[in-house]
């Protein structure tokens, strides 16, 4: 198969370039990550990032044929394809990008608000309302492909994207967390969501129901009055 | 810990005296002798009264109290020791913050502990660990992290919110058992939300320390590359702290991963650089192994894309019969312990009742699966979605992963490096336990820690500091980068090369003949592939080929512990297995093999015992 893969390297490169490769489809179940590795091992050095080859570490982030996905547990077809580095953050180099600044505002809002430490007895409590949430967003690898294929964050990139999204509802449905996060939710955007269902679609983690976390957060902002007005 | 003593004494070496002989003088005669360094330039006065040499290579010199390399489990609940004593501490972090290792997984770790301890009064009341190993210095770890607040308080206030629950809200144990509790579905990344975010802490990610910076016995510190950039990056520390993951990246290559599912970003860089310092490393033929899914390639023992099977869920475990190991008496009974299980599998492929890989098989129909951790049921779902691949059709083959690994320096009962003053081994002590597994880590990052902020109150700063090792390992990595050779090789291929020679030797069990095997093929490598090898690119901007090329040097050194170890330990021990030896013998190997190289290469051992 032909795997034409978007290079650039800023300290050499005028400008980004594409190189085409010739790489065996030798696996009925073939990753991407497999080709862009033996890409690295058979032909010239290529950097790009892994770490998991299981959608946990979420390093691996990057566009095939103009969607984003993970390597690892992206399967890949006979044929010709093309993969570019992540869209959305900027390129290190090749497919590396650099997440560093988007990562370090969600662990911002992971970063749980309390006024005094938990106690023991405290973990007896826990919501019970909101447990398949909370079990499926402490998945999240916070890999940024659901970001990176937002079309309400494409259209408004002041709105935070999904995977900013789900921290500030799992602190939301996290009874340990005392901060208000349904005024931190529509600050962030909550009401530029379409509910077009994207996320979920390109989403590896399937224990995230992203559209009924979207509607919770809708619910409990409308229950505080704060909706977006129509112009 | 009088065993340490004892060894000193007669070795008749202290720390000091130990390092004007060590490595670091071949590294001082390798740079001396570079053609083309410029005479050493007049410098201002500062003030300072040290001889200053200056590489040519630009650096940035940060500055702390306490330098910890890593930034995993271990790293954590260090810092969490550190957080009421005012002290600045640095992280250096290879991968992303956050996002390396195990601890940077959204990963389904279990936790367990021993509900037991805090009606512990002395270490006496501490039960044996059961493994080769240190016990005073265990029992001192123990006594230090979990007489107060037992691990799940602790890593629920660290942002966790323990998403096992039974139906009233209350916490559902996996393990509830008088000795031991275990809850499943831990996401250590949200810890690293927690320790990002304390102003004492700064955090220098995707940066490998490549040597550690030892003057006259003493560790000031530890330099590295910032690979996204290239630069060089001087931490100078009062204390240095070793919290970096073991490294199991020389067990076969399998198309995206070796036989492992650590990550590849653990190479043993800290290890060997101390190695090649003239410090020893000891325990690099114990390692832990799991029964873990060998098909579809891509996935081969990945915990995040395959099914598995260990002392935790051993009743699915069979032959190539379908026979299972639970009904087989002699099997039966090893199956509780983790190194029990793959004493078990490696009798049954003995038998010739294996698989063709050398594995075992794992019953995954879905009344199975069903009870199978939930990481492995999630793993499934995802496989059968993704890729149409239905793991409940047909008895799963296993393999035995690697996935953690000792090869760890030796300390003494202050957790300080036996060899270099002011560096302490948070990744030490597993012995053959194998690799610091998380319980381990925690304990020993708490205990490190509180040892370093004790050690640096009665700290006095050096009476001279030359930074002489800072140039010479820039000399080195400069050349790694940008070297020539005749008949070059890539990184890569001499990485695989490593990877391949130990495919077989690195399994337990291992025969004499396959380990000779294999010390023959990695000796080759050193000798005539290293000499060769060099980068097909030069940019400083991640520059995959150099960091395979520092990566490969250090695997290579460690790649030969494990062989060279493991042929001279003569007995069978937890998950070591040699077959010529099928007894443990406590008599005669109930001690370290701790490991010095010489500049040369050659590797020599002392006894020490335990």
């Amino acid at each position: 198969m032909k795997i034409t893969v978007k290079r650039y390297d800023p300290s050499k490169d005028n400008a980004p370039y594409e190189t085409t490769y010739e790489v065996p489809h030798d696996d009925e179940y073939m990753t991407l990550l497999q080709a862009l590795v033996y890409i690295h091992e058979n032909e010239e050095p290529l950097a790009f990032d892994f770490s998991c080859r299981g959608r946990m570490c979420g390093r691996c982030a990057m566009m095939l044929d103009g969607k984003p996905v993970l390597a690892c547990v992206e399967p890949l077809s006979d044929g010709s394809h093309t993969v570019e580095p992540l869209e959305g953050v900027p390129v290190v180099k090749d497919l590396i990008v650099d997440k560093s600044q988007v990562q370090a505002r969600i662990a911002e809002t992971y970063k749980r608000v309390r006024v005094a430490p938990l106690k023991a007895e405290d973990l007896n409590e826990y919501n019970m309302e909101h447990e398949a949430e909370l079990f499926g967003i402490n998945y999240c690898a916070r890999c940024q492909v659901c970001t990176a294929g937002c079309p309400a964050r494409a259209m408004d990139p002041e709105y935070i994207g999904p995977s900013h999204m789900l921290a500030v509802a799992f602190r939301h449905f996290d009874a340990y967390d005392q901060a208000d996060r349904i005024v931190e939710a529509v600050q962030g955007g909550l009401w530029d969501c379409t509910m077009c269902g994207t996320c979920t679609s390109l989403c590896n983690q399937l224990e995230i129901d992203h559209l009924t976390i979207w509607q919770k957060l809708r619910d409990a902002a409308t229950e505080r009055g704060l909706i977006k007005q129509e112009a | 810990m009088g065993n340490y003593e004892e060894e000193k004494v007669r070795g008749g070496m202290d720390r000091r005296s130990f390092f004007k002989l060590g490595g670091l003088t071949a590294g001082m005669a390798a740079f001396a002798g570079m053609a083309g360094c410029a005479p050493q330039q007049e410098m201002a006065d500062t003030g300072g009264d040290n001889e200053t040499v200056a590489a040519r290579v630009p650096y940035s010199v940060f500055e702390t109290d306490i330098l910890i390399i890593g930034a995993g489990f271990g790293a954590s609940y260090a810092v969490d020791a550190a957080r009421k004593a005012g002290k600045n501490v640095i992280m250096v972090d290879k991968g992303p913050y956050g996002y390396s290792g195990a601890f940077g997984m959204s990963f389904d770790i279990m936790h367990t502990w021993d509900p037991n301890s805090p009606t512990y009064k002395s270490e006496d009341d501490i039960p044996n660990s059961g493994f080769l190993r240190d016990e005073s210095l265990y029992r001192a770890a123990f006594m230090e992290s979990e007489l107060g607040d037992t691990p799940d308080v602790c890593i629920a206030n660290f942002g966790e919110v323990w998403s096992a629950r039974n139906e009233d809200g209350t916490p559902f144990y996996l393990y509830d058992f008088p000795n031991i509790r275990g809850i499943e579905h831990s996401m250590a990344r949200q810890w690293s939300d927690h320790f990002r975010a304390l102003d004492y802490v700064m955090i220098h990610d995707r940066t490998i320390i490549t040597d550690l910076i030892i003057e006259d016995g003493r560790c000031l510190g530890a330099m590295g590359v910032h690979v996204p950039t290239g630069e060089y990056r001087v931490f100078r520390a009062k204390a240095t702290l070793a919290a970096t993951g073991g490294s199991t990246q020389f067990y076969g290559w399998n198309s995206t991963s070796c036989t492992s599912n650590n990550v590849c970003d653990n190479t043993g860089d800290v290890e060997m650089s101390l190695l090649r310092h003239g410090g020893k490393v000891a325990n690099a033929e114990f390692c832990t192994y799991d029964m873990m899914g060998a098909f579809p390639r891509s996935f081969v023992a990945s915990e995040g894309s395959m099914v598995g099977a260990d002392s935790v869920h051993s009743g699915d475990l069979m032959d190539k019969d379908g026979n299972y190991l639970k009904d087989d008496p002699e099997l039966a009974e090893l199956l509780g312990s983790q190194e029990g299980v793959i004493q078990a599998a490696c009798i049954v492929v003995d038998r010739g009742q294996g698989s063709e890989n050398g594995g075992i098989y794992l019953d995954c129909k879905p009344e199975s699966l069903s009870t199978m951790r939930w990481m492995y049921q999630r793993n499934a779902a995802l496989l059968k979605e993704k890729f149409g691949f239905d793991f409940t059709e047909q008895p799963v083959e296993v393999v035995p992963e690697m996935y953690e690994h000792s090869g760890e320096m030796l300390v003494d009962e202050n957790a300080m490096c036996i060899d270099v003053e002011g560096l302490f081994g948070v990744r030490s002590n597993t012995g053959a336990e194998g690799g610091n597994n998380n319980t381990a880590n925690r304990r020993m990052g708490r205990y490190a820690m509180k040892k370093a902020l004790e050690y640096i109150d009665s700290y006095e700063e050096p009476a001279a500091v030359t930074y002489e090792s800072v140039a010479a390992e820039i000399e080195r990595l400069e050349d790694l980068r940008t070297r020539q050779t005749d008949d070059p090789i890539r990184p890569i291929t001499v990485r695989r090369s490593i990877q391949y020679a130990c495919a077989q030797a690195a399994r337990p069990s291992r025969p004499t003949e396959v380990l000779e095997e294999a010390k023959a093929e990695l000796d080759r490598i050193m000798t005539e592939d290293v000499p060769r090898m060099a980068c097909a690119d030069d940019s400083l901007v991640y520059n995959a080929d150099w960091k395979d090329a520092i990566e490969t040097l250090n695997l290579l050194d460690l790649a030969r512990l494990f062989v060279y170890a493991s042929l001279e330990r003569q007995e069978s021990r937890a998950s070591l297995i040699r077959p010529e030896y099928p007894e443990t013998d406590d008599e005669n190997w109930a001690c370290a093999l701790a490991y010095t190289r010489a500049e040369d290469g050659t590797l020599s051992y002392e006894k020490i015992a335990y």
